[in-house]
């Protein structure tokens, strides 16, 4: 039963791109698959992954290690090729992965010079790929970055709600009608992956007095929601030389960003609220 | 002896430690005080003078061991043995 | 009269500090005017000995280098941790990194408990 579900998912590679992933889950779960792996090697397609290294416990300079993998026994995301590498190559390497489907922002690195989720970045068809760890960020390990200081900033816009008077109904919630609610639409969705902030020239030559685009949109989304009645103290809180002006519209923000937001211009907006208010 | 700044920074991060043990119960103080003593020694002597991504890297745990361990919720501080398989 | 003496000079010092650094701590002037009382340097002497687990018979005299009698700069920075406990002063960092002699230590310890006083 098995060996004629392969057959079919291989009679199918050549036509259908789609039909890619099915052959390769197929041969993954599949023990019987194995049998027919000589026939696969034939048409496989090797891809070199240059990684970069650094184990802080081996005290020697970081390195890029490459890596070969054949595609037609890979999933199509740059994170599956990761995780295939980490399984059958090097256990040693390290990265952050959870949600594998672009909504947890744990996988966030630079891939073939762009900052990306790993999860939502298709293999390349090109010979060989580049994985760096975010640039500009302290690396604990391999891919892994420092974000304390990233946190730290999103913290200190206080991304909560705040209220000056107690809710319409005490004990339960401040409603928001459906037009106010689509005010936040581009903001909500951002899931603190860091691609952005880490994209912008500005971030990296003041990371720590600058609060970079994914804390300003933050900022912004809880600026612009209804409920919240500290929309004046928000404003005066980021009104500063360093803080928000810092922001010279390059808009690689807007670039990086995994799920389509333009923290751009979210930080254009609230430098119109500044000089309104 | 002129310090470099790197060097001035490991030492303020020793100082920030026995301060932050000071603030401890004095039998936890005691123990606190010989781990990072022995710790700050150790890496001393094993750490080659010039390796400065491997310091800098230090640095950056050590301060966040340390914001922990300000902590007033943090009551102690204790140490696992890793055996480390050479790679 | 040598107290109101020294507190003016010390205010005098403290202004070139901040120009100068601390290096002017050991112009002869400051030297004179600020020596350190002896039971300062007694007790400076008890906490380094006991902080370098110095044998009882080897000599410590107010000039002895901390390095000279074996310290390295982690044994100096819990000597000055020591004395900001023993006299309920507090060090800054960049003084204390200055700080490699006993006389050195006390002067500035005497200083401090000085301005201590004043505040």
């Amino acid at each position: 039963m098995s060996t004629g579900l392969v057959r079919r998912a291989i009679s199918r590679v050549s036509s259908n791109p789609a039909s890619k992933l099915l052959f390769a889950r197929a041969h993954a779960s599949e023990v019987q698959a194995q049998q027919v792996e000589p026939k696969a090697q034939d048409n496989s397609k090797l891809k070199t992954f240059s990684i970069y290294r650094w184990n802080p416990d081996n005290p020697s300079k970081p390195e890029l290690k490459d890596y070969q993998i054949d595609l037609k026994d890979c999933g199509p995301m740059v994170l599956d090729a990761l995780i295939k590498i980490k399984n059958e190559i090097d256990p040693t390497l390290t990265f952050r992965r959870s949600c594998r489907e672009g909504i947890c922002g744990s996988c966030a690195m630079n891939i073939d010079g762009c900052n990306g989720l790993a999860c939502l970045t298709k293999i390349e068809s090109g010979e060989a790929s580049t994985v760096t760890p975010l640039p500009h960020m302290f690396v604990i390990k391999d891919l892994v970055v420092d974000m304390t200081n990233f946190y730290n900033q999103y913290k200190s816009i206080e991304p909560w709600l705040k209220r000056k008077t107690p809710p319409p109904v005490p004990g339960k919630e401040v409603p928001q009608s459906k037009k106010d609610r689509a005010k936040l639409d581009g903001m909500y969705e951002c899931i603190l992956c860091a691609c952005c902030s880490t994209s912008c020239p500005s971030y990296w030559w003041n990371p720590e007095s600058y609060l970079g685009p994914a804390a300003l949109l933050h900022a912004h989304r809880w600026i612009s929601d209804s409920r919240d009645e500290y929309t004046k103290e928000r404003l005066d809180a980021i009104n500063d030389e360093f803080k928000l002006y810092r922001c010279h519209t390059i808009l690689n923000c807007a670039r990086a960003c995994p799920k389509g937001l333009n923290p751009g211009k979210q930080i254009t907006t609230i430098k119109q609220l500044q000089l309104s208010s | 002896m002129k310090l470099t700044g790197l060097q001035k920074q490991v030492l303020g991060l020793y100082r920030g430690f026995l301060r932050a043990a000071r603030t401890k119960g004095s039998e936890e103080r005691k123990k606190i005080e010989s781990i990072v003593s022995s710790e700050f020694r150790r890496h001393a002597k094993s750490i080659e003078r010039k390796n400065f991504i491997y310091i800098e890297y230090l640095l950056r745990r050590g301060t966040k061991q340390l914001e922990q361990l300000k902590n007033p919720d943090t009551l102690s501080l204790s140490t696992v043995p890793v055996r480390h398989h050479p790679s | 009269m040598v107290i109101t003496g020294r507190t003016t000079s010390v205010k005098l010092i403290s202004v070139g500090w901040a120009k100068n650094g601390f290096p002017s701590l050991r112009s002869s002037r400051f030297h004179v005017s600020c020596a350190a009382k002896p039971e300062t340097v007694q007790k400076v002497c008890e906490i380094v000995r006991k902080q370098l687990a110095l044998p009882p018979e080897s000599e410590l005299t107010p000039e002895s280098k901390f390095s000279a009698l074996g310290a390295d700069s982690l044994d100096t920075v819990e000597i000055v941790m020591g004395l900001e406990e023993e006299f309920d002063i507090s060090v800054e960092e960049e003084n204390s990194q200055n700080i490699t002699t006993v006389q050195e230590a006390a002067d500035l310890i005497e200083n401090l408990i000085q301005k201590k006083g004043e505040a």
